[in-house]
C-alpha cells in the first residue's frame, strides 16, 4: 500500500520507474565480480587459523612453495606493511578512533578464521592442496569468549595492549538517580542480542591485475572502492598506483565495509605479476567475515504515573571480537541512540566495546541502532504495561520532536513525524486475526525507531558527481558510488534526468570506479542517496543553469522564463518560440560553455571534542518510523507464524518509489529474522554454524508480505527532501515482532533470537523474566 | 582424481550390474540433494592423498532416470512408488493425496519446492537421516521397502526393520530401494503428518511425527505413530499406540497415551534443539495429533 497515486512537483522524482538494470538482473545478466575473469589467471586461496586464540610458533610454507602449479605464498613477513591503523579508508582522516588492521597474522592469532597465509595457484584445486601443505606450528592459548569475562582486570589479552576495552562512552544528562526515586513506575531489564551475519548473495570476491599502466587494479564485490588507499598503504604504493572497481553487487549490508579480499588479491597480483582471483564460499565468508555485535544490555527506565518518561539508564556491552574494525562507531551509534525517539529529561548511558577471541565484528546494517532499539522499544511496552496505558499511547506521550533534545543535548532540527508513523502502522494491521485452534495465540506489537543517515558529523563527509550532456542530448553522469543492490545508480539517473528534462532512458551512469569516476565516498552509513545525490542535483542544476541561460539569451527572453523540459526550451506563456536541446547545446559548444559540471556537496561538518563523553550533535540527521507486526505462537511448539508486517516511515521524499518501497520490505524482513531466526552460534570462538543450513534467515514462506506506509514530510536534507531509508527501515523491525510475540504469551524474553525453544521454555517454566505488567495488560493497543 | 566416470543405467539391471563390483568404489545418485553436499567435502578433483586408502567415490551410478524406479501406481489394492519418485510427484498426486495424506504432506514439506524437484524417496530412505521427513509417514503407514541387487536379487522388508542405526540401513553393498509398497488407507484410516521446523521451507526437522488411525466414532480401533529427529532412527511408538487401542478417545486419554512415548524416544542436543525441547515437543504434538484427529472423525 502506499500513496503512489497523489499528484506530484515532480516529473519524475517520486515516480515508480523500473530501475535500470531491473530487467538484466531478472535475466540473469548483470556481471559480479566472479562473473569477470582475466586469461591467464591464477586462484588465490586463503590459509585461516584454526585456532580462535593461539601464539604462532612458526610457519612453514616450503612445501607448498615447491608444489607444481604454486606460483606464491605469502604469510605476515611478506606484506610490505602488515599494519596498518585503518581510518576506515574514508576521504576525511578524523582524530578519534584508529582500528589496527593486521592483512595476515603475525606471532598471534586472535579469532579463528583469521587470515594466516595466502596461495596462489594455476587452479582452486591446487591452490587447495597448497593451503594443507603450509605447516603453522600453533601454540593454543586460554582466550577469552565473553565480553563480561573479557572486561575482568586479569581476562585473557585478547590483543597486544594490556587491556581488552577497545573504547569506551558515556551520556550524562540531568540526574538519575533523583528522577528514578521519585518515578512511580521503574522497570529494568538486562536484554541479550546474538552475532549477526549478513548473508548477501553474493560471497565476497574479487580479480586483481596490473594494467598496462602498471596500475593495481581491483575489480572486487565491495561497499568501498575508496578502500585503494588502504591498499596502496599496505603494499607502500603511491595511492595514484591502485584502483579499485566495483561491479554491481549482490548485497553489501555492512559486511563488505570493510576490506575483505581486495588486500590479499593485490598482493599475490602484485608478486606474480599474474592477474588473481579469490571468491570466499558461503562457509568462507560466515567464518571469516565481519559479524553484527552481540551485546549485553541492562536498562532501567522510569516513568510518571501519568505516563511521563522521566529517566533511563542504560549499560552496553558489545562484544568486538578479535580486532576493533568499526566497533567504536558502531558503540557510538548505539551510545547516540540508547534511549531511541524520546524525550527523556534524564539520561545516563554508559558503553563499552570489548575485543574477545570471537570472529571480529563490525558494520551491519543498523550500525548499533538495532541492538538498542530492540532494548528501548522492550522497555517501552514493559513500562506501558505497568503503567495500564497502551503500547501507543505512552509512546504517543513521549515521542520526540522537532527541537526536543536527545541525551546529548541535541536539538533535532528536521521533521519529526513518528507519531504519524505509529498510528498509521497500527491501523494498517487491520482487524486482528482469529486464532486457527486452540493452541494458538495471537499478539501484535509496535515498535518505533530512529535511525541517523549520513556519516557523523567530525568526518566531514563529502561526495562528487560529474554530469554533462553529449551532443545528441544523452547524458552520461560519473559519480562513484557503489551500487549494491538498492538502485544506488538508478535513483542518481532519476535525479539528473528530473533536472535535465530528460528521460531516465537519456541518462548513463558509470560508477564504482576511482579511475573514472569522481569519489563519492561509501555506500554505507544510509548516506549514498543523501550525499551522492545532492551531489549529483548540484552537478545537474549547474549544467541546466549553464543551458537556461544560453537558451535565454538566444530566445532574447529572461533566464527566468525559461522552461527545460521533454528536450525542449520554450519561453513561458510564448507558445511561439522555443529550441531544442540539440540546438542549445550546439550553441554551447561553439560558444565554449561548458556541458558538463563536477560538484562536491559536502556535508554539515561539526568538530567533536576527543573525549569519552559523547555530546551534541553527532550526526546529520534522523529518519523516524514505525513497525508494527501480528502474530501466532503455537503454544505446543513455541513456533511463531508472522501474520502481518507493517513498515510506516517518514522518508522525507521518496526518489524512487519501488527502490524505497524495497528498502521498506527487506528492512523489515531483515528485523523479523533478527527477531526470531538468526543466530550465528559459536563455540569458545569456534562459528558452529558455517553454512546456510545451520544459520538460517527467513525465506520466502516465512513472512507475509510487508505494508509500506510512506510519509513524505520533504523533512530531510538529502535531493528534494529525501531522508535515509536503508539502515532505518530495518531499526524497529525486531522488537515489533517481538513485542507482539510478548502479547501473544504474556511474557517478556529478553534474548534474542526469540526462538520456538525459547518461547516454549518460557511457557513451560515461566522462568523467563515475566513481565508483571504483561499479565495485567491492556489487551487492545490503542 | 577419485571420480573417474558417471554412469547413467539405461535399466535396472544395467544400474544393479555397475553397482556390483565394490572395488570400482560406486556411489548412487538419485536426486543428489543428499549427495551433493556430501561430495563438496571429498575433493572429488584433487590427487589421493599420500599413503592414504582412497576412500572417496570412483564411479557414480545415477538412479534418476531410470523408468522402472519412477512412478506412482496401485498394486493389488497397494500404493506403489518407485524409489526415484521426487517428492514433487509424490506431494502433487491425488491418489496419494487421498489415501496417504500423511505421506504426501510429508512430502510436502522436503526442503523447498527447488530440492523437492529433485529429491527421491529412496534417497530420502537410504541416507536415513533420523530427521529423514518421509520416514515417519511411511512407519505409520507400515510400508514395506522392495530392495534389488545384482548378488541377491530381489526382497521386499518392513520399514520397521529398515533403520539399523544412526545413518545405517540394512542395504547390502551393491543393493538400492526399488520401490515403497504401503497399504492404502481405507475409509476410517486418517493419516496426519506433522513437522516442527525453524522455519517454513528448507528446514530440517527438530521433530516430525506422522499418525495414522482407523478410528470407529471415537474409538480407535488401530493407531501407527512414527516419529522423526527424536532418536538415532526414525522410530515408531509402539507404547503408545498399544495404548490408544480400542479406547475411546478424549484429550485426557490422548494426553495419557501420548506420555507413553518416552519410551521410544532418546534425543539428543544439536544445533537446532535441545533433548528436552524435542521429548516436550514429542509428546505434545503427538497429543495434540490424536485429539484433532479425533475430533474430526466426530464431526
Ligand atoms: C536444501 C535442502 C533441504 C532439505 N530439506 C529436507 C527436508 O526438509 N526433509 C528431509 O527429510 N530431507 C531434506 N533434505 C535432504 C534430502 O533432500 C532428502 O534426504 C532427499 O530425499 C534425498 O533424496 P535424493 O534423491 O536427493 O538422494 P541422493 O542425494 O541422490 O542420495 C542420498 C543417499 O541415498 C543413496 N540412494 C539414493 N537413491 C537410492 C536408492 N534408490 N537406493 C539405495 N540408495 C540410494 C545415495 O547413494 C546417497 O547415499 C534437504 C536437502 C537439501 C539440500
Amino acid at each position: 500500500m502506499t500513496d503512489a497515486d497523489k499528484p506530484t512537483k515532480y516529473r519524475l522524482i517520486g515516480l515508480a520507474l523500473p530501475r535500470h538494470d531491473a530487467l538484466d538482473k531478472v535475466y540473469g545478466q548483470t556481471k559480479y565480480a566472479d562473473d569477470f575473469t582475466m586469461p591467464g589467471t591464477l586462484h588465490a586461496k586463503v590459509l585461516r587459523s584454526r585456532y580462535a586464540a593461539a601464539r604462532i610458533v612458526s610457519i612453514d610454507t616450503s612445501a607448498a612453495e615447491r608444489m607444481p602449479g604454486v606460483h606464491a605464498v605469502l604469510t605476515a613477513r611478506d606484506v610490505p606493511r602488515n599494519e596498518t591503523t585503518s581510518k576506515f579508508g574514508q576521504t576525511h582522516s578524523a582524530g578519534g578512533f584508529e582500528g589496527l588492521y593486521r592483512v595476515l597474522a603475525d606471532k598471534k592469532v586472535r579469532y579463528m578464521g583469521e587470515a594466516v597465509a595466502l596461495v596462489a595457484a594455476e587452479t582452486p584445486e591446487t591452490a587447495a592442496q597448497a593451503l594443507r601443505a603450509i605447516d603453522v606450528v600453533y601454540e593454543p592459548q586460554p582466550g577469552v569468549f565473553d565480553p563480561v569475562e573479557a572486561l575482568k582486570p586479569d581476562a585473557y589479552r585478547v590483543g597486544e595492549e594490556d587491556t581488552n576495552v577497545v573504547c569506551s562512552y558515556k551520556v550524562r544528562k540531568g540526574d538519575v538517580d533523583a528522577a528514578f526515586a521519585r518515578a512511580d513506575v521503574v522497570v529494568e531489564n538486562e536484554y541479550r542480542v546474538p552475532f549477526g551475519d549478513h548473508v548477501y548473495l553474493e560471497p565476497e570476491s574479487g580479480t586483481a591485475w596490473i594494467d598496462e599502466d602498471g596500475v593495481l587494479t581491483i575489480r572486487a564485490s565491495t561497499q568501498v572502492i575508496e578502500h585503494f588507499r588502504d591498499v596502496a598503504d599496505i603494499l607502500r604504493l603511491p595511492h595514484n598506483k591502485v584502483r579499485v572497481i566495483a561491479p554491481m553487487l549482490g548485497g553489501g549490508f555492512g559486511g563488505k565495509e570493510d576490506i575483505t579480499v581486495e588486500a590479499y588479491l593485490a598482493l599475490l597480483a602484485y608478486r606474480t605479476k599474474r592477474p588473481v582471483k579469490l571468491t570466499y564460499t558461503r562457509e568462507e565468508s560466515i567464518l571469516s567475515h565481519s559479524k553484527r555485535h552481540p551485546y549485553v544490555m541492562r536498562y532501567k527506565t522510569a516513568a510518571t504515573a501519568d505516563g511521563k518518561l522521566v529517566a533511563m539508564e542504560c549499560e552496553l556491552i558489545s562484544d568486538a571480537g578479535g580486532y576493533p574494525f568499526l566497533s567504536p562507531w558502531v558503540l557510538l551509534y548505539s551510545t547516540v541512540m540508547a534511549t531511541g525517539p524520546y524525550k527523556i529529561p534524564n539520561v545516563k548511558v554508559d558503553a563499552h566495546a570489548v575485543l574477545t577471541n570471537n570472529t571480529f565484528t563490525s558494520a551491519y546494517r543498523g550500525f548499533g541502532a538495532p541492538q538498542v532499539c530492540f532494548a528501548y522499544e522492550s522497555q517501552m511496552d514493559a513500562v506501558a504495561a505497568q503503567l495500564g496505558l497502551t503500547p501507543l499511547a505512552f509512546r504517543m506521550k513521549n515521542y520526540l520532536h522537532t527541537g526536543d533534545e536527545l541525551g546529548t543535548g541535541y536539538a533535532l532540527e528536521s521533521a519529526v513525524l513518528t507519531d504519524e508513523t505509529a498510528e498509521r502502522a497500527l491501523a494498517a494491521l487491520g482487524e486482528p486475526t482469529k486464532p486457527r485452534s486452540p493452541w494458538e495465540k495471537i499478539g501484535r506489537g509496535i515498535a518505533s525507531g530512529m535511525q541517523s543517515y549520513g556519516r557523523l558529523v567530525y568526518l566531514h563527509d563529502s561526495s562528487r558527481s560529474f554530469v554533462g550532456f553529449e551532443l545528441d542530448g544523452t547524458v552520461v553522469v560519473r559519480c562513484g558510488v557503489q551500487d549494491i543492490g538498492g538502485g544506488q545508480t538508478s535513483s542518481i539517473a532519476q535525479i539528473t534526468a528530473e533536472v535535465l528534462g530528460v528521460s531516465m532512458q537519456d541518462v548513463t551512469v558509470y560508477f564504482g570506479d576511482t579511475a573514472l569516476t569522481p569519489l563519492a565516498g561509501t555506500t554505507t552509513a544510509t548516506r549514498m542517496l543523501y550525499m551522492s545525490g545532492n551531489a549529483t542535483l548540484k552537478a545537474a542544476r549547474a549544467v541546466r543553469d549553464a543551458l537556461v541561460t544560453k537558451a535565454a539569451e538566444m530566445l532574447d527572453a529572461s533566464p527566468d522564463r525559461i522552461a527545460m523540459a521533454d528536450k525542449t526550451f520554450r519561453v513561458v506563456g510564448d507558445k511561439d518560440h522555443s529550441l531544442s536541446l540539440i540546438e542549445v547545446l550546439e550553441a554551447c559548444a561553439s560558444d565554449g560553455i561548458p556541458l558538463s559540471n563536477l560538484a562536491q556537496f559536502n556535508a554539515p561538518a561539526r568538530e567533536v571534542k576527543e573525549s569519552a563523553n559523547v555530546e551534541g550533535q553527532i550526526h546529520p540527521d534522523y529518519t523516524f518510523g514505525t513497525h508494527a507486526a501480528e502474530v501466532a505462537v503455537d503454544t505446543v511448539t513455541g513456533q511463531v507464524t508472522v501474520l502481518k508486517l507493517v513498515a510506516a516511515f517518514d522518508v522525507g521524499q521518496a526518489i524512487n518509489r519501488l527502490s524505497a518501497e524495497g528498502q521498506l520490505e527487506g528492512g523489515t524482513a531483515c528485523g523479523a529474522g533478527y527477531a526470531l531466526l538468526e543466530d550465528v552460534k559459536m563455540d569458545r570462538g569456534r562459528t558452529v554454524t558455517c553454512a546456510l543450513d545451520t544459520y538460517l534467515v527467513p525465506t520466502a514462506a516465512d513472512l507475509p508480505d510487508v505494508t509500506t506506509i510512506m510519509i513524505e514530510s520533504g523533512g530531510g536534507m538529502g535531493p528534494f527532501g529525501a531522508k535515509g531509508i536503508g539502515e532505518p527501515s530495518s531499526t524497529s523491525s525486531a522488537p515489533a515482532v517481538t513485542n507482539a510475540v510478548a502479547d501473544a504469551i504474556g511474557i517478556r524474553l529478553t534474548r534474542l533470537p526469540v526462538s520456538p525453544e525459547r518461547i516454549l521454555t518460557a511457557l513451560k517454566e515461566g522462568q523467563a523474566k515475566r513481565d508483571d505488567a504483561v499479565s495485567r495488560r491492556v489487551p487492545e493497543l490503542a | 582424481m577419485s571420480l573417474q566416470s558417471y554412469v547413467r543405467p539405461r535399466g535396472l539391471d544395467d544400474a544393479l550390474a555397475a553397482l556390483a563390483d565394490p572395488r570400482t568404489r560406486p556411489l548412487i545418485i538419485a536426486g543428489g540433494t543428499d549427495v551433493i553436499p556430501a561430495m563438496r567435502k571429498m575433493r572429488l578433483g584433487e590427487p589421493q592423498a599420500a599413503g592414504d586408502d582412497d576412500d572417496r567415490p570412483g564411479v557414480v551410478v545415477d538412479l534418476s532416470q531410470l523408468d522402472e524406479l519412477r512412478g506412482i501406481g496401485e498394486k493389488d489394492g497397494m500404493l506403489l512408488i518407485g524409489a526415484a519418485t521426487t517428492m514433487g510427484a509424490i506431494a502433487r498426486h491425488e491418489l496419494v493425496k487421498d489415501r496417504a495424506p500423511a505421506l504426501a504432506a510429508a512430502a510436502a514439506s522436503v526442503g523447498s519446492p527447488l530440492v523437492r524437484n529433485r529429491a527421491t524417496v529412496g534417497g530420502n530412505l537410504a541416507t536415513a537421516s533420523p530427521s529423514a521427513d518421509t520416514a515417519p509417514a511411511l512407519l505409520a503407514a507400515n510400508a514395506v521397502l522392495g530392495l534389488a541387487s545384482a548378488r541377491q536379487g530381489r526382497r521386499e522388508v518392513s520399514i520397521t526393520d529398515f533403520f539399523v542405526g544412526y545413518r545405517r540401513t540394512l542395504l547390502q553393498p551393491g543393493e538400492i530401494v526399488a520401490y515403497i509398497l504401503l497399504p492404502l488407507s481405507r475409509g476410517l484410516v486418517r493419516g496426519r503428518f506433522e513437522k516442527v521446523g525453524l522455519r517454513n521451507a528448507d528446514a530440517i526437522s527438530m521433530v516430525c511425527v506422522a499418525v495414522e488411525m482407523e478410528l470407529d466414532g471415537r474409538v480407535c480401533r488401530e493407531a501407527r505413530i512414527g516419529l522423526g529427529a527424536v532418536a538415532a532412527v526414525p522410530v515408531r511408538a509402539f507404547a503408545v499406540e498399544a495404548a490408544l487401542k480400542d479406547r475411546e478417545i478424549d484429550e485426557a486419554v490422548a494426553r495419557e497415551c501420548a506420555k507413553l512415548v518416552h519410551e521410544h524416544i532418546s534425543p539428543i542436543d544439536d544445533l537446532r534443539a535441545s533433548a528436552r525441547y524435542r521429548s516436550w515437543v514429542a509428546e505434545a504434538v503427538v497429543a495434540r495429533m490424536i485429539i484433532d484427529m479425533a475430533c474430526k472423525a466426530r464431526s
